[in-house]
């Protein structure tokens, strides 16, 4: 149930614009979900939808959900390349669906072989934007 | 706008907790894990409601001080800590399967949030931080997120150790960090060699029972003011 703590955080943090930039109360929040965490949109959005109502002014707030693709980067040769998840157990999937970097323990760059290489993008879950009334 | 919501949370997941205690020797290799794996135990003897955050992401040891298996935590509403001798622990080797931590510093950032984001502590007396050494981007950022933190700093009697704790403590003023005492590792004035440590490592019951166990159990009612 790690969505559970995803969506009170994006509750959460979304309570504390609020508070900061004095609105009366959110309209949106547009969160991305990188594939590399690899959260269930769907769980995600239902639990949001019930823990909203525990942030005063984020209640009515509507959830857009955008999903992001795992891009790597080599730092030894300079590839590019996807999350490809063949050959990983479900531990290995559970440790990189909590904390993403892990996924560098598990992953290789398929041309060199290095391990040492980048998330650029579609790592976990961040607010691009949230809407509001002043 | 792109924000992490893992920084608001990791202040919800700490609500609970009353006391973080960050301890931190700034050089390699003086003790620091072994003390705060042996401090946690001691206060959890004492009653106390007591957690222990294995920080050190590239060296974590705190597992295998205390003698953990791989073990997944419990997921409701996030990460519950298995309970060892009774101190909730959290490391991530629950999360790396034997394998090095082969994290970059910015990396390092992003775990020990995202952990602390999910970490179900509940309601703690005090929460045991192993830091790393040093003052590398982990342990600034730890500071950062962590502002109720207070360094418990470990020392040893060479002036390899003392010359760095020093400087340290002139950072951590200019950063506001407070500093709640200070323990002197092998040292006839603090805590002695204890050739029995070795042979203890992996077994908390043992582990309370060391020659370092006892000397640091008579300082904790005036470090803590219990
Ligand atoms: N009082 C002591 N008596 C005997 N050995 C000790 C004592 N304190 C620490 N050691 C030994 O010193 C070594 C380093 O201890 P430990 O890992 O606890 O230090 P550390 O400061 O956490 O190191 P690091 O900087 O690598 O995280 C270990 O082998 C430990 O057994
Ligand atoms: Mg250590
Ligand atoms: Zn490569």
């Amino acid at each position: 149930m790690h969505e559970w703590a995803l969506s009170d955080s994006i509750a959460s943090a979304a309570k504390e614009i609020l508070e900061k930039e004095n609105l009366k109360k959110v309209d949106e929040i547009v969160v991305v979900l990188g594939e590399v965490q690899d959260i269930a949109a769907k769980v995600f959005a239902d639990i949001f939808n019930d823990v909203k109502k525990n942030y005063h002014g984020i209640e009515d707030a509507k959830l857009t959900v955008e999903t992001e693709p795992a891009v790597f980067a080599c730092l030894n040769c300079g590839n590019v390349f996807g999350l490809d998840r063949k050959g990983l157990n479900h531990a290995t999937n559970e440790a990189i669906h909590f904390l993403p970097e892990m996924a560098k323990l598990y992953i290789k760059c398929p041309k060199c072989g290095s391990v040492d290489f980048k998330i650029t993008q579609g790592r976990g879950v961040f607010i691009k934007e949230i809407k509001g009334d002043k | 706008m792109n924000l992490d919501p893992k920084v608001s949370a990791v202040k919800n997941r700490l609500k609970q907790v009353k006391r973080i205690i960050a301890v931190s020797g700034f050089k390699g290799g003086v003790g620091k894990s072994s003390i705060a794996c042996i401090l946690a135990l001691l206060l959890a003897k004492a009653g106390k409601k007591t957690g222990l955050m294995d920080l050190d992401f590239n060296g974590d040891s705190c597992a295998a001080i205390l003698g953990v298996k791989q073990e997944f935590p419990e997921e409701i509403f996030g990460l519950t800590p298995p309970i060892i001798s009774g101190v909730k622990l959290m490391t991530p080797a629950f999360f790396s399967q034997k394998k090095a931590i082969n994290l970059r510093g910015a990396e390092i950032t992003n775990v020990i949030l995202e952990l602390a984001a999910v970490t179900q502590w509940g309601e703690l007396d005090f929460l045991i931080l192993d830091m790393p050494p040093g003052f590398a981007d982990a342990a600034l950022d730890i500071i950062r997120f962590m502002p109720q933190a207070k360094v418990l700093l470990v020392k040893t009697p060479s002036v390899l150790s003392k010359t760095l704790v020093e400087r340290a403590q002139s950072v951590l003023k200019t950063l506001n960090v407070s500093i709640m005492g200070e323990i002197e590792n092998l040292s006839a004035r603090g805590l002695p060699y204890d050739d029995t440590l070795e042979a203890a490592y992996g077994n908390p019951e043992k582990l309370k029972a060391t020659p370092l166990a006892l000397a640091l159990e008579k300082q904790i009612p005036k470090l803590f003011n219990i």
